[in-house]
């Protein structure tokens, strides 16, 4: 009926995904190999290093998925079994989703420090031997997998426990009723029904941590291979050792394997959407009062450990230096200062400007984009859009990096909040397409309907009927898109080379993000040493403000947002 | 006549929604189309809508054919099951927004959206917005929003299914004299035979996308046309019963039958026919349902279980061996 005017829903977002997402991806491709002949690949593929590097991202990846997944399991199964203070206990369990992988990073650092870290003190207590957990080739990359856990788990915990609250109150209590215990509730009712908000849970994670530029780049200060994945050598090779091609080959291979993943992703999306009938069966039974202790016992130990970074990362934030390098280190609030978080953020000010500039108008443009191009997946049947956003959704930030830097480039917008500005909306778009299209698959049709038949034409009755209603998901959609922006670290780092210059038109794009990496005690060229961990706590903190107050002000929102897409920022 | 449906077909997956279907609805009739669930009967309401387009067939609102225009130029009102009220406007602005579309402003169209308010007793909420009011109020809300623009037909979808059952008799009778003041054309679509029997002028009873017939209800209920109408219509439902033919009586039950002797048919018997304490059928009692005004009494006699309506004031127990008659009136025969 209306062909036409459908397509206009979508166009603006497929001609910018094009040029921006399509386009890098393509140019991406191409200059891994100019001639055609793939010699960066066989080089590639013979370099013992790169071999290492895609064993690490092997491990670093499943290893996160993994784990997270089990811990956001047991997490979210307790958190729905409880009666009470379920939001409070919520939040404990996204803690670690506020703290954006840059800051969480380099908080890290400070505690695997060898000489006056916890971590090591930790070990001590339990009489454990010391571990020189960033500076020992064999156990880098399982060092930099448990921060990549640490930053997962919320994630995961969020989406399975979606899952389960998403078990009909009825069947929950015929299972009361039958007298099931905790144990057999979960094991046989409520995780089978859970089964793909387990796997999605899994899959997100997994993908994540495969395209994860952000932690191996803060933890490897020495750029060594042992602790380096896939898109750090992206990055590494093209911007640091200028070998472009093998840098782009390493990116089509880290694509490549991504791509496998984001296929189930969307294959899980898809039966997730038309709910599957069919049902895993577990056949174990644990006795209620093991399953219960050993929930808890879990729970318990994974708060600490998600409560601690960032109690840690406070107290740092707020203290003399003096009083970070004594050993043992001290634990507990002795005294409060803000000198130097004071310092910090005035320092951080044209970073903190440039950020949220960036972040604010690409929250604006991913909603004129993806509100109406989402409209078109949940209303006019543009399925194919959906698994496009999804796909780009999943690709990691390496597999754009190059083509983005040419064509900012070409477009002589370098080092300009234009650049960031152009690119940011090419990682919220797909994932606001992908969250708004299950918002407006939830609204009933008959309103449309209704203001069809009073005489809506299809875009009054997109923006005077849909659009109201669906608030709730727009604001969702943008506060994530601001969040997303307010945490990129690799765009920014390539496409910029100074901080904001207080000049008309605006020079200098370095984000708060790049601003924190610079109190990184480990990175090569780092001067500071160790005095700064005050200053690296503050600079952590002022990345991880906004987010956490935007998070707190929005939860509900948000988790809904979370919900029905299924992202990280 | 004001709605014409000529050789109307729609299929959603191979499924026939709706399959050849003509019907003619009088100017100023109240039509209920009435049917199981997924007998198509919505379907059929929305292609006049023109929400669906027909795969074959036409349709013509007072003489001028629509199968092509949008459901903003057929000149219909049409009532959703859900009510679809825009939540976020108030009852004034829901009202008034099939004016507001065309172009009205809201000063001119609050005259008339006034006027109608207080014809359905709403004129004292037009400030408050839909969530704040009663189910009973979103239903006159959406009847006046969808009578705003003086349609030419008045389409609605189960429009009492979303009410309390207490609500829904007012209800009814609410819609079938703003019905009659209006003198509006109507096509009314439900799943409960009761109300389109109590509402109607004419109706159609459908299933699986055929008109099976059309008629007044008093036709469709005395003069059904085949097994399922006679099955589907009535309350509590008919008694189908198969009989053999022994000397000009269907056996095991005291009816005089013509027909080929020892053969076995099938008919119908309604509930409300078999008179107890009369006549030479006899049979035991073997459950009472007790309704207040009447009850439900279960009669077995050999291996057939007939259903029967009761006066309050007959006293019997389950277990009581009774006789009844069966006025011949309530006997359906079935070819």
């Amino acid at each position: 009926m209306h062909r036409l005017s459908a397509n206009i829903f979508y166009l603006p977002a497929i001609v910018y995904l094009a040029a921006i997402g399509l386009l890098p991806f393509a140019l991406s491709i191409y200059f891994s190999s100019p001639s055609g002949n793939f010699s960066s690949y066989l080089q590639l593929f013979r370099s013992k290093e790169a071999m290492e590097v895609i064993a690490n991202t092997g491990i670093f990846a499943f290893g996160t998925a993994g784990v997270a997944t089990v811990l956001g399991l047991v997490l979210a199964i307790f958190v729905d079994s409880l009666k009470r203070l379920k939001r409070a206990f919520s939040a404990l369990g996204y803690l670690p989703y506020m703290i954006p992988f840059t800051a969480s990073a380099l908080v890290w650092t400070t505690i695997y420090d060898p000489i006056y870290g916890p971590a090591d003190y930790f070990l001590s207590l339990l009489g454990l031997s010391r571990i020189n957990w960033l500076g020992q080739p064999s156990i880098q990359i399982y060092s930099a997998t448990i921060v990549s856990i640490w930053s997962s788990i919320p994630l995961a915990f969020l989406l399975i426990l979606a899952g389960l609250s998403s078990v009909p109150k009825q069947v929950r209590e015929a299972s009361a009723v039958d007298g099931m215990g905790m144990g057999e509730y979960y094991t046989s009712v409520a995780l089978p029904m859970s089964r793909n908000s387990i796997l999605t849970a899994f899959l997100m994670t997994l993908i994540i941590a495969f395209g994860n530029f952000d932690l191996p780049y803060i933890l490897n200060g020495g750029l060594s291979y042992s602790m380096a994945t896939l898109p750090f050598l992206v990055w590494f090779q093209i911007f640091y050792e200028n070998q472009v091609a093998q840098g782009l080959a390493a990116a089509v291979i880290l694509t490549i394997i991504v791509s496998v993943f984001a296929f189930i992703l969307i294959r899980v999306n898809e039966r997730r959407a038309t709910g599957s009938k069919r049902r895993l069966r577990i056949s174990f039974r644990i006795p209620n009062r093991i399953f219960n202790l050993a929930i808890k016992m879990v729970t318990i130990l994974s708060f600490v450990f998600m409560v601690f970074p960032v109690y840690w990362m406070i107290l740092m934030a707020f203290r003399p230096q003096s009083l970070d390098f004594v050993t043992p280190p001290i634990l507990y609030p002795a005294t409060f200062d803000v000198s130097t978080f004071i310092s910090t953020a005035v320092q951080s000010e044209p970073y903190v400007i440039t950020t949220f500039v960036a972040s604010a108008i690409t929250m604006i443009v991913t909603l004129l984009l993806a509100a109406p191009a989402a409209y078109s997946v949940a209303r006019h049947g543009r399925n194919w859009l959906l698994i496009l956003a999804i796909y780009l959704y999943t690709l990691p930030s390496a597999s754009f990096v190059f083509g983005a830097y040419f064509i900012v480039y070409k477009l002589h917008m370098l080092n300009n909040w234009a650049a960031l500005i152009l690119t940011y909306p090419l990682f919220t778009v797909p994932f606001s397409i992908w969250t708004l299209s299950n918002f407006y698959k939830s609204l009933p049709r008959s309103f449309e309907e209704a203001a069809l038949v009073d005489g809506y034409g299809p875009f009054r009755s997109f923006y005077q009927v849909v659009m109201p209603l669906i608030r709730p998901g727009l604001v969702a959609t943008a506060m994530l898109s601001f969040i997303f922006s307010w945490h990129l670290l690799l765009f920014p780092l390539v496409l910029s080379e100074t901080p904001y210059q207080f000049n008309f038109p605006p020079t200098g794009s370095f984000t708060v993000t790049v601003f924190a990496t610079l109190f990184d005690p480990t990175s090569l060229g780092s001067s500071v040493g160790y005095n700064v961990w005050a200053q690296l706590a503050s600079s952590g903190l002022i990345l991880s403000l906004p987010v956490i107050l935007l998070t707190l002000y929005s939860q509900e929102y948000l988790l809904r947002g979370l919900y029905l897409g299924g992202t990280k920022g | 006549m004001s709605v014409k449906i000529e050789d109307l077909s729609k299929q959603f997956n191979g499924v026939h929604a709706v399959n050849d279907v003509n019907l003619e609805i009088e100017k100023g009739e109240l039509f209920a189309v009435v049917g199981p669930s997924g007998s198509g009967k919505t379907t059929l309401l929305r292609l006049v809508a023109g929400l669906e387009a027909q795969d074959k067939g036409h349709i013509y609102i007072q003489g001028r054919m629509v199968d092509n225009l949008e459901p903003a130029q057929r000149n219909i009102g049409m009532v959703f099951q859900n009510y679809a009220l825009y939540p976020n406007k108030t009852v004034l602005e829901n009202i008034a927004s099939p004016l507001l579309v065309r172009g009205a402003r809201l000063q001119e169209a609050k005259k008339d959206v006034e006027e109608l308010a207080a014809k359905l007793g709403i004129q004292d909420i037009l400030d408050r917005l839909p969530g704040e009011i009663s189910g009973g109020q979103q239903q006159r809300v959406a009847l006046a929003r969808s009578l705003i623009k003086r349609p030419l037909v008045f389409l609605l979808d189960e429009p009492l299914s979303n009410l309390d059952a207490q609500v829904r008799f007012s209800a009814r009778k609410f819609i079938k004299q703003l019905q009659r003041e209006f003198q509006i054309t109507t096509l009314y679509v439900t799943h409960d035979q009761s109300e389109a029997l109590a509402i109607s002028d004419r109706m159609a009873v459908m299933d699986k996308g055929i008109i099976k017939q059309v008629g007044t209800p008093r036709e469709i209920y005395n003069k059904p046309r085949d097994e399922f109408v006679a099955a589907f219509i009535g309350s509590p439902p008919l008694n189908i019963i198969d009989v053999e033919i022994k000397n000009g009586i269907a056996y095991p039950l005291d009816i005089p039958l013509q027909g080929r002797e020892n053969s076995v048919i099938k008919i119908g018997i309604r509930p409300e026919s078999i008179i107890i304490g009369q006549g030479y059928n006899q049979a035991t009692v073997s459950e009472l349902e007790f309704s207040g005004g009447y009850s439900v009494a279960y009669l077995k006699i050999a291996d057939i279980e007939l259903r029967a309506v009761l006066s309050s004031s007959d006293e019997v127990k389950v277990g009581d061996s009774v006789h009844f008659a069966i006025n011949k009136k309530g006997v359906l025969f079935f070819e």
